[in-house]
């Protein structure tokens, strides 16, 4: 077998091309008609408030607008006649009304809208094949119109958007740093072994959201920098590239029973990222946003005792609280123009943010550019060009699984030994100040971009093609300076300055078609989609390292004694086809498709892969229900996606090292397997969503279980058989179920008082089923409270996993006993489980208060239940004689006493295991929207300020900072806080306006 | 042919066209790294790779070993560390476990080079290849340590299971044939290099005659290396510095004997009160890591390319030293010893007229001439004394009895080899 690389292959993306063109593709005919035009104005019923993007639709056909500003709209080249015009907004009821449109002249039909807790009428794109309304669909698709969001909560990055908002989706911030890696994991862990992040899209582009460590590790080589993460194992997370400014909306599929379509990535969900538009007949509408504020960190160091201790020369020692926690300033503005004519719409935005974390130094500069443009080229034509630009530059806080981590070295020192020239006790590593004098760099140019074109040469008949690339170029720096003491490498100096090279390519075409079939056959209505979608990745990296200047001035790797490079590269093609079908009968709507995919990371000798998909939802009429429910569905839905295996798990190959005196040699790497398949996860869930009270209050209710089969796992060949990595091979089971509820209601609503609320809650199990004929019996012992042993419970294990626990199972060895006699403390000679590392139970609360046409107040909680961690901080920081736990146990002049002593003994045998449980005040936000005169008189339009805070407090009993802390982000299989420097509180003042 | 015929001919050839590019679209390459056809056109490599195999993982061995042994203690916060110190290694925390895999990945990969010299050579050009004589070496290598390292271990992939002492007489055969390979070959440093290994299992199965003859066939001047370079660097020089948290420094039993200093220095040998230039040592005052321990710094090893000395000749002068000894010629044994000790500058000792007596001066003068090279467990258990000398510590932290005095196998092995009882608690595990 030769897999070499060629890099002037290129037939790659024409053949891709090609596939699509196949698909059936048809160029556009030209129609010609005597039309008219319907124009008029959306306002909110009860407060007459203008409506912005309302979708204003001329149903049977494809003819559409969003309103805008004012809540106006115009649709033109309407068919003159009788046509239903349909309004849809979310949180509103639909409304529809029949105009009669004159040849060549306007129709006028305005809407006053009611509040409405259900959106049935709502669009879903995401993983439907094509816009379908929300009553049709069988499955959970949840959307958030970010526009509106935004308009009363500064968002601070996409993840934030996602926060607390949607059930199922896990989206919290766990490392400290600005611009650092966040968790993001939709219903559960599905893999052993693969990313647990979902795929996301933008505008129908494929794009890089990778947020873990690359400099150091990536592709199996540490790239010769010096020991461990490059800045601390989180990384830079791709997602805080997004400006949130540029999105209108998102839409999320939670797993396969939604996503199947998206076939061989999808088991873990796919995130749809909808940036704004422009309206057609629209005048150019400014709209500029300018924030301010600052990061700054609870004082919740568990150091607040050092202050109290003084070193050999009588210098007291620095509690971080008091002397690492700063202000981070906070700046960006904003300026989006979004407008168009009748054949040509348009947004542009272009927005500029400085962020500086709370730990410093650590600060992200961030210019976002986007053109988004939509030409109606034909009658039945239109071409959507998407084009965003970013330059995101991060200068990264050192922190984590570090050494050289700032947060680390400031904590885990001993106050007694502090003194003039190191203050907080000398650091673990390396002093605090060397650590920060430390310059870690990400500057990363990305461009996202495609090109949309929709053919329709009926209502009935359309057809979608898009094209797109994101292509991300990170440069990461490092530079330790000469002169300064780190331990490794001594006071010589090190500069690392790597290239990460990802292109993403994406390609889909799909047609739908609406039928009735003829009357013979029953009338039924329905809709056939068909399409295909394949993408391409290719990322490379490299590194290189330069160690031992000769003094100072110097900065280059070039410059330096000694000079290190390495370089990886992964490649991924995978090509799908899809068709499926909808039946309609009446208020019943059966859905079935199936998706085929081959996969460049599928074993040479596996094949495609099939996932099927049906789903039913069923509206009740209004007959069938009792008078306190106003509508309400039933749905259910079973289907298949996959996750692909690593890029080139399935091949068995050697590694080049250098050996002896700087030979080059080789060792056994990867043994390989040729029949690797992908993991395919088969989920069934069925689900409620109910109006009551004429729609005032909606109950969204989902039951869900996933199974995912042939998950791959790493599994360990003796060493006796010469390859040192794990054969990742098709070997486990693993069971995912769920509750999902979300709850909506706007408890009151008058002209001068709204009260909006809802409550999101979600339940997860999540517990390994089968680990193959590989898994082996064995058994953990159950300790007591007391240390005794109460039994073993025997189960079937591979690897670091067994049969009927979770993945995240956490077993650790507990104390067993106390001897007053040695005042020692022993432990089991076994580890023993002590509980799942991941929540059970997660919840938010949030409530939108509108007071008069001017101020509106936002409040959101959220919260975890039933995880607990491996609390190694704690652990740590009493081993270090630095926490303030064992601080407070000293005698009054320093010194050890029994107690102290016997914390110490028993945190040198064992981690401390603690509870993550939480709730937390995520969001606060007081929205004031300025008096219209004052601000016309200036020439502004519709403007406000908002006071907001971000994480502002949190309620645990976790022994730590904060209980969400993950070193590394959270998105894989580490869930350790160690060190991992916590979430800044966020406050900003936000002005917005529009001219 | 009208418009529609025309498109729908396009699409059909668009799509034979991409389904036969589906082959080229889904396939993928690894350009970093070799595939094994790709092998048969780097012999070298191969052969550079078995003996690298075993060298780049000396270091942690040496570690371990003085952790586990009274040469090392942890004076930093790491448990990988704090176990072995401690006398709390079990299968679930067995700090040799990495080097025992390496060990063993080596010693399919010598099998392996071989079989693929001899399908690329031919089996007479491939008996006498130098490369041939290099990963037989290296083969014999990764069987002695591990028959030096772990109770139990087994010889052949995925094979049964082999006591230490089995394990260390198929090292010597081995290394016997890498011997003869290596003089038809015309290689006599890898012939010396197994002729010293061979000396060392022979000594460690108790074959005095055969060690000692052996180790007298080894020149004055010889050393085999584990060797560093840039890429693969000695962990000991980073790993136990004091301000690591992998920290370990020597045992507080030898702190008497070092004086503080802000140069580095050497250990006072106990019979003279002079430094011992064989135990370089280096103390500055400072503490370590864990915010309380003087942190005493071996300091043999200093640039992170240091080599670790595996085999020389003043370790064969000891094999035979103690073969003298043994058979009661103190002052053969004594001669011989005094010898290596006015190489470095020190007074002689006394002919001994015990053999107590005589054992111990053996055991400091192997703690010298062997500092920080993995030895010193070994010696302690093969003179029984593990928990005579831990027990001299009084110390509740570093008990006596029940202290490993030999490492169990590497579980990764025990639970993934199917010819292995996968139930721990059935393997090996000596204690004190």
């Amino acid at each position: 077998m030769n897999f070499r690389y060629h890099p002037t292959q290129g037939a790659r993306p024409l053949s891709l091309l090609a596939v699509v063109a196949a698909m059936g593709f048809l160029l556009p005919a030209q129609v010609a008609a005597q039309n008219g035009s319907v124009t008029g104005q959306v306002t909110a019923a009860t407060t007459g408030q203008p409506i912005n993007g309302a979708q204003v639709t001329i149903m049977d056909s494809s003819l559409g607008v969003l309103s805008n500003i004012s809540g106006r709209f115009l649709v033109n080249n309407v068919p003159a006649g009788t046509h239903t015009v349909q309004v849809v907004y979310v949180g509103y009821g639909t409304a529809t009304q029949e105009v009669v449109v004159p040849p060549g002249g306007a129709a006028t039909a305005d809407f006053a809208l009611e509040v409405s807790a259900v959106a049935m009428d709502e669009l879903i794109v995401t993983g439907t094949a094509g816009a379908v309304e929300r009553r049709k669909l069988g499955t959970s698709a949840a959307s958030l119109n970010v526009t509106d969001i935004a308009e009363v909560t500064p968002l601070s990055d996409f993840s934030h958007t996602l926060e607390g908002r949607i059930p199922g989706v896990r989206s919290i911030g766990t490392v400290g740093g600005v611009g650092a890696g966040r968790e993001l994991r939709i219903r559960g862990t599905d893999s052993f072994s693969l990313s647990q992040r979902p795929v996301i899209y933008i505008d129908g582009v494929r794009v890089d959201s990778r947020q873990q460590e690359w400099g150091s590790g990536a592709g199996g080589a540490w790239f010769g920098t010096t020991c461990c993460a490059f800045s601390g194992g989180a990384g830079e997370d791709r997602l805080s590239d997004l400006n949130p400014d540029e999105i209108d909306r998102v839409e999320v599929l939670k797993g396969p029973a939604a996503s199947t379509l998206y076939g061989s990535e999808a088991s873990g969900g796919v995130i749809q990222i909808f940036t704004k538009r422009g309206r057609s007949n629209s005048p150019a509408n400014f709209a500029l946003t300018v924030n301010a504020g600052f990061n700054r960190h609870r004082e919740n160091f568990p150091t607040s005792l050092r202050s109290n201790f003084q070193g050999p020369d009588g210098t007291y020692a620095w509690d971080p609280n008091e002397t690492l926690i700063e202000n981070g300033l906070i700046n960006s503005y904003d300026l989006t123009v979004d407008g168009g004519g009748e054949a040509v719409t348009y947004f542009v935005s272009g927005g500029f943010s400085f962020e500086e974390g709370s730990i410093k130094p650590n600060d992200q500069k961030r210019a976002n550019l986007r053109v988004n443009l939509n030409w109606t080229a034909g009658e039945n034509l239109t071409i959507a060009v998407n084009s965003g630009y970013v330059r995101n530059r991060i200068y990264s806080l050192q922190s984590g699984n570090n050494w050289l981590g700032i947060y680390t070295n400031a904590l885990l020192t001993n106050p007694l030994n502090a003194t003039a020239e190191e203050p907080y006790g000398g650091g673990l590593d390396v002093n605090v100040e060397d650590a920060q004098a430390i310059n870690t760099y990400s500057d990363a140019d990305r461009w996202t971009g495609g090109v949309t074109l929709n053919y329709n040469p009926s209502p009935d008949f359309t057809h979608r093609a898009t094209i797109g690339l994101d292509a991300v170029n990170d440069q990461k720096t490092r530079y330790m300076p000469f002169g300064r003491n780190y331990t490794y490498i001594g006071r010589q100096g090190e500069r690392n300055i790597g290239y990460r090279n990802a292109r993403q390519f994406t390609a889909e075409y799909v047609g739908n078609l609406n039928y009735s079939l003829p009357a013979w056959a029953g009338g039924l209505a329905g809709n056939l989609a068909f399409g295909s979608q394949g993408y391409w990745d290719i990322t490379s990296y490299s590194m290189s390292t330069g160690r031992g200047f000769a003094g100072e001035g110097v900065t280059t790797v070039s410059g330096a004694a000694l000079t290190l490079g390495a370089e990886s590269f992964q490649e991924d093609v995978n090509l799908g086809a899809f068709v499926q079908n909808r039946f309609d009968f009446n208020n019943l709507f059966i859905t079935a498709a199936v998706r085929m995919d081959g996969n460049s990371a599928f074993g040479e000798n596996y094949g495609f892969q099939v996932y099927p998909k049906a789903d039913v939802a069923y509206n009740l009429s209004d007959n069938m229900l009792p008078g306190l429910i106003s509508s309400a569905k039933v749905r259910g839905a079973v289907g298949m996606a996959g996750k692909a295996p690593g890029a080139f798990d399935q091949f068995q190959t050697y590694v080049p090292n250098t050996v002896l005196d700087d030979l080059a040699g080789v060792r056994p790497n990867n043994p390989g397997n040729d029949v690797i398949e992908p993991e395919v996860k088969l989920e069934y869930e069925g689900g409620l969503e109910l109006g009551l009270w004429n729609d005032r209050i909606g109950v969204d209710a989902t039951y869900w279980h996933a199974t995912t089969q042939n998950a791959l796992l790493g599994i360990p060949l003796p060493p006796s058989q010469g390859f040192s990595s794990s054969k990742r091979q098709n070997a486990g089971s693993i069971l995912n179920k769920g509750i999902e509820v979300a709850m909506n209601t706007t408890v009151l609503d008058r002209s001068s008082f709204r009260w909006s609320t809802g409550v999101n809650f979600e339940w997860i199990h999540n517990e390994i089923l089968d680990l193959g004929d590989a898994a082996f019996p064995d058994s953990l012992p159950v300790y007591g409270a007391d240390g005794g042993l109460l039994r073993w419970d025997q189960y079937m294990r591979l690897g670091g996993y067994w049969v009927g626990l979770p993945i995240f199972e956490r077993t650790t060895r507990v104390i067993t006993g106390w001897d007053p006699a040695t005042r020692r403390h022993s432990r089991s000679a076994y580890n023993t489980y002590v509980g799942n590392e991941q929540p059970s139970t997660l919840a938010s609360f949030s409530n939108d208060f509108a007071i008069g046409q001017s101020l509106r107040i936002g409040v959101q909680f959220r919260g975890e239940w039933g995880a607990i961690m491996s609390n190694s901080d704690r652990g740590y920081g009493v081993r270090q004689l630095a926490y303030d736990e064992y601080l407070e146990l000293l005698g009054p002049d320093g010194s050890a006493t029994p107690a102290s002593d016997s914390l110490l003994d028993r945190f040198r045998l064992v981690y401390p295991v603690d509870k993550r449980d939480h709730i937390r005040l995520q969001d606060v936000s007081i929205n004031y929207v300025l008096p219209e005169g004052m601000m016309s008189a200036i020439g502004l339009g519709r403007s406000s300020i908002t006071l907001a805070g971000y994480n502002l407090h949190w309620w645990d009993d976790c022994h730590c900072p904060d209980p969400n802390q993950q070193y590394r982000g959270g998105d894989d299989f580490s869930t350790s806080p160690f060190l991992g420097v916590p979430q800044p509180r966020r406050f900003l003042v936000s002005f917005r306006t529009r001219f | 042919m009208n418009l529609s015929r025309m498109k729908g001919g396009i699409a059909v050839v668009a799509a034979v066209l991409a389904l036969g590019a589906c082959d080229e679209l889904l396939t993928v390459q690894d350009p970093g790294r070799y595939t094994a056809a790709d092998l048969d056109e780097a012999l070298p490599a191969v052969a550079n790779g078995v003996e690298g195999a075993i060298h780049e993982i000396v270091d942690s061995w040496v570690n371990d070993q003085a952790l586990l042994a009274d040469v090392y203690q942890h004076t930093g916060t790491w448990s990988g560390y704090d176990d072995p110190d401690h006398g709390r290694t079990n299968y679930n925390n067995n700090a040799t476990g990495g080097e025992q895999n390496s060990w063993l990945r080596a010693q399919w990969f010598a099998v392996d080079a071989e079989e693929r010299f001899k399908r690329v050579m031919g089996d007479a050009e491939a008996a006498s290849s130098p490369l041939t004589a290099q990963v037989r070496l290296g083969g014999g290598l990764a069987d002695m340590l591990l028959g030096m390292t772990a109770c139990e271990s087994v010889g052949e992939p995925s094979g049964p299971l082999m006591t230490d002492m089995q394990m260390l007489a198929q090292a010597e055969q081995k290394l016997g044939a890498a011997m003869t390979t290596a003089q038809s070959a015309g290689r006599p440093e890898y012939a010396m290099a197994a002729q010293a290994a061979r000396a060392q299992t022979r000594m460690l199965q108790g074959d005095w005659s055969g060690a000692v003859a052996d180790a007298q066939a080894i020149p004055a001047g010889f050393v085999y290396h584990a060797v560093f370079n840039v890429q693969s660097t000695n962990s000991i020089v980073q790993l136990t510095t004091k301000n690591n948290n992998e920290a370990a420094g020597l045992m507080y039993k030898w702190w008497p004997m070092i004086e503080k200093s802000d140069d580095p220095g050497f250990m006072m040998d106990p019979l003279s009160g002079m430094p011992d230039k064989r135990i370089p040592v280096y103390f500055d005052g400072e503490i370590a890591t864990d915010n309380e321990t003087p942190h005493y710094s071996q300091w043999k090893y200093v640039q992170d390319t240091d080599d670790i000395p595996m085999l020389h000749s003043d370790g064969m002068r000891l094999i035979v030293a103690e073969a003298m000894a043994r058979s009661g010629d103190f002052a053969g044994a004594t001669g011989i010893l005094n010898e290596l000790r006015a190489a470095v500058g020190l007074p002689g000792h006394e002919v001994p007229t015990d053999p107590n007596t005589m054992a111990e001066i053996v055991l400091w003068e192997r703690f010298a001439e062997h500092f920080m090279e993995g030895q010193r467990l070994i010696d302690l258990r093969r003179a029984g004394i593990v928990r005579q000398v831990f027990e001299a510590l009084n110390d509740p932290d570093r008990l006596g009895a029940g202290r490993p005095t030999q490492w169990p196998m590497t579980s990764t092995e025990a639970l993934y080899n199917p010819g292995i009882d996968d139930d721990l608690t059935k393997r090996c595990l000596p204690t004190a």
